[in-house]
């Protein structure tokens, strides 16, 4: 769909790009990492040519972008920078509908186009439509930046540290979000990034790069077991096999776990307890409550007396974690395995060390 | 618009209103100034009427400072482009060399060269309003943040479009300021004007201070300061309106 | 253009800035030293009146001067307290902002009547030689126009200070007055200073107006040029006023420099 050949940008007497190509397809989400001046954002930035290659060629979709007028080249790509860029003078709805209007979009198809997109992006489109970007929140401004940059429904989504500017929890929400989206959308995303990790969760394929040339440019799987050269593997550092682990979601490893509502039996619950250590306890709405251990069995009264309550937030983890947090978690809190929630507290299953371990082992050495 | 600011403009509007009926309707002033000044014979300056005075003038400065917005501001964007960088040094330059001269001198030099009257009189607040309004031209285009010209870019603007979907809404505000400045300063230089020749509020009062009527120098003053005001309120409001971000305190 | 250019490329050095721009001007007078433009109409009617322009010069430099400085010394303390007093700031800025806007000839006009009446009522006044018109409305008016600029500079100065210098100086052990001489002052200084300049500046123009209502100063050609038809009276006033102003701005400026602590930056312009 992408296609970069032998692309080579000079600034003065510096190369910035150093004979880069690259082939992205279809659907796919290609990431750009790498250090600090190593061409990742001027390569993202030849291909809508907001700069334009000292040599080389890019073809989007088997067309020579040099061929075609800049500006109308930019309305048939997303792009999505890290200062997001909202136009202060304009009301949210007013920016998502640039392109559209630059496009020449009817008013009504603009008008439902905005609101799909705020959906889209997990923002109510009666409350925020109207608003001004300065009454926006750091992570709501990126990602209306992001809902601008689908407006005119792309093929293409070029993005340049889109989740930079905002605290980690919040990056963390919109990471998934992106996930989600891309999904559903399955646009050709190229996406700079300096976060690896980041990387390691968006991308379909990594391309590390330094000093303008790709060194390496595979799955994050392959990136983190296979690296290439010296400097990939150090780029990757040392914890690899952890990071890939952020790669897997919790709701692919999760088992059921042994339950007993509290409104259950001291029988009910002896006989839960047969064969195991413990007994996750749920309350009548469902929502996990703690745990009972074998060895209070012999001193319980009830369930309900028994029951060594938790707070969800603390013994719990959400099934749309990764199973890396999954193990911070279970480490730091000096269990062996962790129960797995889902939005409203209910309880889903768990997921154990031995889990961890078993899927370590298969993704490979 | 919230309520602060509709309070705002109402209250202008109505002092704008009240002050074109006092200075349509003479007798009250005229009788006001008999009050103050028993001892002159004449209050009101005969030459014309307090409203063909302001009419005058607001003529004298609306045409100048019209011919100002028509050539300041493209200057001020052409030399904010690609074409006309190479001339923005010497535009600024000469901008701020020439707002150290004094307005009355730009005026009186005007003489010599063009005679007197409404010709020397119009070039003259012609030429000095320009500088601020090129100024603030050229100083509110290129305050404007560089992400967001590349996110306009970015998203498939075109040179021109950028710059009037988003650099000069952006720089509205501060070249609206620079047109205010502009005004004010013709508002005051057009009172000197009448000592050429040109009409205008400032004859009462030259007229005032040569027979020693001070009620003809009040006639004047006071309509002039009054009308000063006004169009600086005036004026403010209107740049209030292109403020997209909670307005600053003062200063 | 040329003086432009060179100018520019030598931002960093003021005294030679100042240097080639006033080359030019330097060639003008020393063509007038050496006689060379005696046959100029205007240098007639200046040999003709030397002594009554020298007069009118002094004039005009002492009513700009005297009331910059005197606005200097009201408009200060009016823009520290702007600064420390939340009630103060609005009805300040208020009142300035408004005279500002009102033309120089108007003020000069409202100022004559209550001063004709006070000086009709209370004769000492006429022997100090305060009256209606003449010099006293005007120095008046241009005390209150040089407000503006240095109680706002003064004040945006003193916002502007970063607390945390301030909160510095407070641990050291600093007491009010001392942080105010070595922190405060220092670091508003040259933006007060520049207040000062744009005042002195807006003066020089002023003051031209006010040989309209018999106040004397270089005006006083000007009109009396005007009145006569006569253009070489009108460039004898106007010439010098535009060269007074460019003066004045040029050391202002010298003045902003030096204030300036090294550490600070401070736009050229």
């Amino acid at each position: 769909m992408i296609r970069l050949e032998h692309v080579v940008k000079y600034y003065g007497e510096t190369i910035a790009v150093d004979d880069l190509s690259l082939e992205v397809g279809e659907g796919e989400v290609c990431v750009l990492i790498g250090p600090s001046g190593c061409g990742k954002t001027t390569t993202l930035r030849m291909i809508n040519r907001l700069i334009e290659p000292t040599s080389g060629r890019i073809f989007i979709d088997g067309t020579d972008t040099s061929k075609i007028k800049p500006e109308l080249l930019r309305r048939s790509i997303g792009y999505a920078i890290q200062s997001v860029g909202l136009f202060p003078h304009m009301t949210v709805a007013a920016n998502i509908g640039v392109v559209p209007e630059l496009v020449h979009w009817d008013k009504s198809r603009i008008a439902g186009r905005i609101e799909e997109l705020l959906v889209l992006v997990g923002l109510n489109p009666k409350e925020y439509a109207q608003k001004y970007p300065n009454q926006l929140s750091g992570g709501e401004a990126q990602r209306i930046g992001v809902a601008r940059a689908l407006a005119a429904d792309p093929p293409i989504l070029l993005m340049d540290e889109p989740f930079g500017a905002v605290d980690p929890l919040t990056r963390e929400k919109l990471q998934a979000q992106f996930v989600r989206i891309q999904q559903e959308l399955k646009k050709t995303v190229v996406l700079v990034t300096h976060d690896l990790d980041e990387a390691i969760r968006l991308a379909d394929r990594i391309a590390v790069m330094e000093l303008g040339k790709i060194a390496q440019y595979d799955t994050p799987e392959a990136v983190l077991s296979k690296p290439v050269n010296k400097f990939v593997h150090d780029f990757v550092g040392t914890d690899r096999a952890l990071k890939r682990l952020s790669r897997i979601n919790i709701q692919d490893v999760v088992r059921p776990a042994p339950s007993i509502a509290v409104s259950a039996s001291l029988e009910d619950l002896a006989s839960a307890l047969e064969g195991a250590q413990y007994v996750w306890v749920v309350a009548e709405d469902g929502r996990l409550m703690g745990w009972i251990s074998r060895t209070s069995l012999s001193r319980a009264t009830s369930v309900k007396q028994a029951v060594v309550k938790g707070n969800v937030e603390e013994i719990a983890i959400l099934n749309t974690a990764t199973l890396r947090e999954a193990l911070s978690r279970m480490l730091g809190q000096g269990f062996n395995s962790i129960p797995v929630v889902d939005g409203n507290g209910h309880l889903l299953g768990e997921v154990s060390l031995h889990d961890v371990e078993a899927r370590t082992a298969e993704v490979g050495a | 618009m919230n309520n602060q600011r509709i309070v705002r403009w109402a209250l202008l509007v109505a002092v704008i209103g009240l002050f074109i009926a006092l200075i349509a309707d003479m007798r009250l002033l005229e009788a006001a100034l008999r009050f103050f000044f028993p001892q002159e014979s004449r209050v009101l300056h005969p030459r014309a009427s307090l409203l063909l005075l302001v009419w005058e003038h607001l003529q004298l400065v609306g045409v100048s400072s019209g011919l100002t917005l028509v050539i300041g501001l493209p200057l001020g964007i052409w030399v904010t482009r690609s074409s006309g960088r190479n001339f923005l040094p010497i535009v600024t330059d000469l901008t701020s060399f020439g707002q150290t001269f004094p307005p009355v001198a730009v005026l009186a030099l005007a003489v010599p060269v063009l005679g007197f009257g409404l010709l020397p009189t119009v070039f003259a607040l012609f030429l000095y309003g320009l500088l601020p309004v090129v100024r603030n031209t050229v100083a509110g285009l290129q305050t404007v943040p560089p992400h967001l010209l590349d996110a306009a870019y970015g998203m498939g603007m075109s040179r021109t479009q950028a710059l009037f979907k988003v650099e000069i809404p952006l720089a509205a505000r501060v070249i609206l300021a620079g047109v205010r400045i502009s005004v004010v300063i013709n508002i005051g230089t057009a009172m000197v004007g009448a000592a050429i020749g040109a009409g205008g509020l400032g004859s009462p009062i030259i007229a005032g201070l040569v027979q020693d009527n001070l009620a003809f120098i009040i006639e004047g003053a006071l309509p002039a300061g009054i009308l000063a005001v006004l169009v600086d309120q005036l004026l403010a409001g209107i740049e209030g309106l292109f403020a997209y971000a909670p307005d600053k305190p003062i200063g | 253009m040329v003086i432009f250019t060179a100018r520019r490329r030598l931002q960093n050095s003021p005294i030679l800035q100042i240097l080639i721009a006033w080359s030019g001007v330097a060639t003008v007078g020393f063509l007038l030293l050496f006689g060379r433009l005696n046959n100029l109409s205007v240098v007639q009617e200046f040999l003709g009146r030397q002594e009554r322009f020298l007069q009118e010069l002094t004039n005009h430099i002492l009513l700009f001067g005297g009331s910059v400085v005197t606005g200097t010394l009201l408009g200060i303390p009016l823009g520290i307290w702007a600064a420390r007093s939340r009630k103060a700031e609005k009805p300040v800025f208020f009142l300035a902002n408004v005279t500002q806007t009102i033309p120089s000839l108007a003020l000069f006009g409202l100022l004559i009547a209550p001063l004709s009446s006070l000086s009709l009522a209370f004769p000492f006044l006429r022997e100090l030689g305060i009256r209606g018109v003449g010099a006293t409305p005007a120095i008046i008016a241009l005390i209150i126009y040089s407000l503006l600029p240095i109680v706002r500079n003064t004040y945006v100065s003193l916002r502007q200070l970063d607390p945390g210098v301030l909160d510095a100086g407070l641990g050291m052990g600093m007491n009010r007055l001392q942080m105010f001489l070595r922190l405060e002052a220092p670091l508003s200084a040259p933006l007060v200073l520049e207040g000062v300049r744009t005042a002195s500046v807006q003066a020089v123009g002023n003051t031209a107006v006010a040989a309209l209502i018999g106040a004397g100063g270089l005006g006083h050609f000007i009109f009396q040029g005007l009145g006569q038809a006569a253009p070489d009276l009108i460039i004898l006033g106007a010439m010098p006023i535009i060269v007074l102003a460019l003066i004045v701005d040029a050391v202002m400026r010298v003045f902003v420099r030096a204030a300036t602590p090294k550490g600070l930056a401070l736009e050229s312009r």
